[in-house]
């Protein structure tokens, strides 16, 4: 697993008034997607935290609420949709992108009927997934 | 429409043109995730490699299926392909894998497991980097291994004679330096041992001795190189963490011992000092060693002792050689995708030379992972520039310079940012001294990323505004986010090389870099060699190329009289530099009877070529001078063609559908091809040029190719030339893009017609480039060729 320290912001003056960055929970048991994505989002202004392991991501979204949850579909141990189930049951509101290898029209299906906001299929481009990011955004209102 | 008639032949070799074009969009693909551009996983190198494989097979099939199963050794060499891609995908090296013995020329980064870091940074860095590292060879896992059981006087014996090729390579024997590394999948590169030999039987009983001594110890490989001595050794961390300064390389230096024994030895006299990774490279901050008074110091001149009989305030390198050594840390480190520790020698004559590289010791998780990492990364507002397609992930900062083709190489600063209108082909030499390449105009499919991508620089292509940076104002480049900033962003290149020194190593990339060298590399080119054979196909380009060669040699071969079933072909009936005949192959003309206008051109490629080709003001008046020598080489080809079969000394011919169009000009005893398809999808359209021949003697035709090769490259073409025959080739391109470049090829084909003759000199070569690029508006009047440099 990547080494995952919570970002926490930096104490300060301005720190009250600087604006609540988006938290982003990365969960893929393939390494190199989360080594690819984690520095990406964190460079592109997000807080992000990134998991190999299914069971690890689980118990870091019992601890707390992240605005959008980036994960893969089929990983060893628990389903991406399973994974998808349980984060919506804790948080109705947090958006859900799947990203899989595997797409067909089937999972995409089934993805959406659970609430996904978005598929993406691998490989894609790191843009179209800071897409999708920043449409979640814009429809939650988490900019101005 | 039976096997053999002219339609089966045009539609399956459309059948051919569909698979290529796929298996060369897939290939990119996977070229271009090695550059960064999308997140992959080993499932995508999976699919990806069976699609490729399945392409190549169907171009291999329908060839058989046009040429009546002529080239089925194509199978042959489509299936030696696949096997290896498959060894690969399942943990394998690859058909070297079982290789005991490697020279540097065979070894790419892909094979770090299998010869250690040591060597393939090496080999990587000199041979195809064309930075200071000597040449040199490998003994393999598997040889160090066999080396161990019953084979190890076979293995010892091939070391010698890799070592008495090299001797051989170097003009003779050299003492030579062995270093045996950790290697392996899991292996980092790490340094066991070192020795020294001074024969090629000594080099085989040291590396037995390696062996011996590390029996059992885990995958390990040597690397063997020529010893290299001069004034100064030393190393140079290429990432060196100091709390108090900012990202800085930390270069130690020390007089090299004059004894053999241990010539790299680390001695008490040691200087460090610490560099800005960022150019000019400014010293940050130096510990020099106290020296006494015979030490040997830049320029040979002992300083004026400040205190006793010692040395102050003397280092042993300049700030300008530390400012040459960072940039070729850098270049090593993009290379490399990470930080590294490089040992040097610097020459009597002042040059440096890299002799070993490890990966570096100490890891700063705190420097990606800190509470600041993320917020003090600059924000979309601070962005001087954003937008286009990344070519090559990764971050650059440096002195912005512009460049075109015509820039000198030694010209551009190291390290710098080069910026250019077009991602020109002919930018590659250049590509390797930059810290990050700019371009307006140029996709990541293009040849230049592709250059950029095996130098691992920073690249973003499609860039709007590019060229308006100022020149010589520092700037950073994150090819990821596709934005420049202003100044030098240290948080930025901070993390990226963080980022790097994971991305670098991680096993999905090794196995891409592995799996390209059995897909990608184009070894067979010139279709007249000897070598153009099945036989000789090594990768799935080869198969895809040969396959479309064939099948393009197999069209023209087609009876333009009809009677093969394709139709009469229907002539030119414009004010043309020459007769030609059109065949209608779907949607390629209109109307009816035995001529045909321009207007009645319906092909997309066509048309824009006839256009180019009947411009009144490039064609060239009158009859041309001939001299004697011109003559008589030309009768020799005229009774070459007139003992040619009809078919080959046929009339101007033109194959035209409504998105392709395949014309065969012979213009006098030139030979000119041009391929193309161009529709909606710019993914789908190329062009493919290629030309041969000429009425002149030989110089003179050279020259006519050299006249060819210049204008081609500035179209944008990636062109090739040997002797006479010019091979040029785009892909990818916008639809209107593909239509000018056409139309240009059409003026090039009639303003080169006899042109030859004419080309007495080298200095007619520039003048007539000159005039034609100006008479097409490609470069402004009075403007300066690389003939002119």
């Amino acid at each position: 697993m990547i080494p995952d320290t919570p970002d926490t912001r930096a104490p300060g003056p301005d720190a009250s008034t600087e604006r609540r960055r988006t938290s982003i929970l990365i969960l893929d048991d393939e390494p190199i997607v989360c080594k690819r994505l984690k520095p990406f989002f964190q460079k592109a202004g997000y807080e992000a935290e990134a998991f190999n392991q299914p069971a690890e991501a689980l118990a870091r979204v019992e601890e707390r609420r992240f605005d959008v949850v980036i994960t893969d579909l089929k990983m060893q141990g628990l389903d991406g949709l399973a994974f998808l189930g349980k984060v919506k049951a804790l948080y109705p509101d947090t958006d859900v992108i799947v990203i899989t290898g595997f797409a067909t029209l089937e999972t995409a299906r089934e993805s959406f009927r659970k609430g996904v906001f978005d598929f993406v299929a691998k490989p894609f481009k790191l843009t179209k997934i800071l897409d999708g990011v920043r449409r979640i955004e814009k429809e939650r209102g988490l900019v101005p | 429409m039976g096997p053999g008639s002219a339609r089966f032949l045009f539609r399956t070799f459309k059948r051919i043109l569909a698979a290529n074009t796929a298996a060369l969009e897939g290939m990119a693909r996977m070229d271009r995730a090695l550059g960064g551009e999308y997140v992959f996983d080993t499932a995508y190198l999976e699919s990806a490699v069976r699609e490729v494989c399945r392409l190549t097979h169907l171009s291999a099939y329908h060839l058989n299926g046009m040429a009546d199963e002529t080239y089925v050794g194509l199978y042959d060499a489509y299936l030696a392909v696949k096997d290896a891609l498959e060894d690969i995908l399942a943990g394998g090296m690859g058909p070297l894998a079982a290789r005991r013995v490697l020279s540097f020329a065979e070894i790419g980064w892909e094979l770090e497991p299998l010869v250690g870091l040591v060597a393939v940074g090496l080999a990587v860095l000199g041979r195809r980097m064309g930075l200071p590292a000597p040449d040199g060879l490998a003994v393999t896992v598997t040889g160090m291994a066999e080396l161990s059981g019953d084979e190890r006087e076979g293995v010892v014996a091939e070391v010698e004679a890799g070592v008495a090729a090299l001797f051989a390579r170097l003009g003779g024997p050299r003492p030579l330096e062995l270093t045996l590394v950790t290697a392996g999948t899991d292996g980092a590169g790490k340094i066991l041992a070192t020795a020294f030999a001074d024969s090629a039987q000594a080099a085989g009983l040291a590396v037995a001795g390696f062996a011996r001594d590390h029996c059992g110890g885990g995958a390990v490989a040597v690397c063997l190189r020529p010893l290299l001595t001069g004034v100064l050794a030393g190393t140079l961390q290429t990432l060196a963490h100091d709390p108090n300064l900012p990202p800085a390389m930390l270069a130690v230096a020390w007089p090299m011992a004059a004894s053999a024994a241990a010539p790299h030895a680390l001695p008490a006299l040691a200087d460090r000092c610490w560099f800005s990774r960022t150019a000019p490279h400014a010293p940050l901050r130096t510990r020099l060693a106290v020296k006494p008074l015979d030490s040997v110091l830049p320029g040979g001149r002992p300083l004026t002792p400040s205190r006793g009989r010692s040395l102050r305030g003397s280092g042993f390198i300049t700030p300008q050689q530390g400012a040459v050594l960072a940039e070729l840390g850098l270049a090593a480190e993009r290379a490399l995708g990470g930080p590294c520790l490089l040992s040097w020698v610097l020459a009597a004559d002042g040059g440096f030379w890299l002799t070993g590289l490890e990966p570096a010791e100490t890891a700063f998780p705190e420097w990606s992972q800190g509470s600041d990492a993320a917020a003090s990364v600059p924000g979309e507002t601070e962005r001087l520039l954003s937008g286009g397609h990344i070519a090559c992930a990764g971050v650059g900062a440096g002195p912005v310079v512009l460049l075109n083709d015509d820039t000198p190489v030694a010209s551009v600063p190291l390290g710098s940012v080069g910026v250019a209108s077009i991602a020109s082909p002919a930018l590659s030499r250049i590509v390797p001294r930059l810290g990050a390449l700019l371009a307006e105009v140029g996709g990541p499919a293009s040849h230049l990323a592709t250059v950029a991508r095996e130098n691992r620089v920073p690249a973003i292509f499609g860039l709007a505004g590019a060229t308006a940076l100022a020149v010589g104002t520092m700037v950073t480049v994150d090819a990821e986010q596709t934005a420049v900033y202003p100044g030098v962003v240290e948080s930025l290149l901070r993390q990226a090389a963080m980022q790097g020194a994971r991305l670098g190593s991680e096993p999905e990339y090794l196995i891409l870099r592995r799996l390209l060298r059995h897909i990608r590399p184009l070894n067979l080119v010139d279709p007249a060699a000897g070598n153009f054979d099945p036989a000789h196909c090594r990768t799935c380009h080869d198969i895809l190329h040969f396959a479309h060669e064939k099948a393009v040699g197999l069209l023209l071969a087609i009876d333009s009289s009809g009677r093969r079933s394709l139709g009469a072909p229907r002539r030119l009936r414009e004010d043309s530099p020459f007769e030609l005949g059109i065949v209608d192959v779907g949607g390629g003309l209109t109307g009816t009877g035995d001529t045909v206008g321009l207007a009645e051109v319906t092909s997309l490629p066509l048309k824009a070529l006839l256009e180019g080709l009947l411009r009144r003001d490039v064609q060239r008046p009158g009859p041309a001078h001939l001299g004697l020598g011109d003559v008589m080489a030309g009768m020799v080809r005229t009774s070459q063609a007139l003992a040619a079969t009809p078919e080959a000394a046929g009339a101007n011919l033109a194959l035209a559908a409504g998105d392709y169009a395949n014309i065969t000009l012979r213009l006098g005893y030139h030979f000119s091809v041009v391929d193309a398809v161009v529709s909606d999808r710019p993914e789908h359209n190329f062009i493919y040029f290629r030309f041969a021949g000429g009425f002149a003697d030989g110089d003179r035709r050279a020259r006519r190719a050299a006249l060819l090769l210049t204008v081609l490259e500035r179209l944008g073409f990636r062109a090739s030339r040997q002797g006479d025959l010019v091979v040029g080739k785009r892909k990818l391109l916008e639809t209107g893009e593909a239509l000018s470049v056409l139309r240009f090829l059409g003026a090039l084909a009639a303003y080169t017609r006899q042109l030859d003759v004419e080309l007495a000199s080298e200095d007619d070569v520039a003048r007539f480039a000159r005039q034609f690029l100006e008479l097409c508006g490609l470069v402004p009047p009075n403007a300066a060729t690389p003939e002119d440099a």
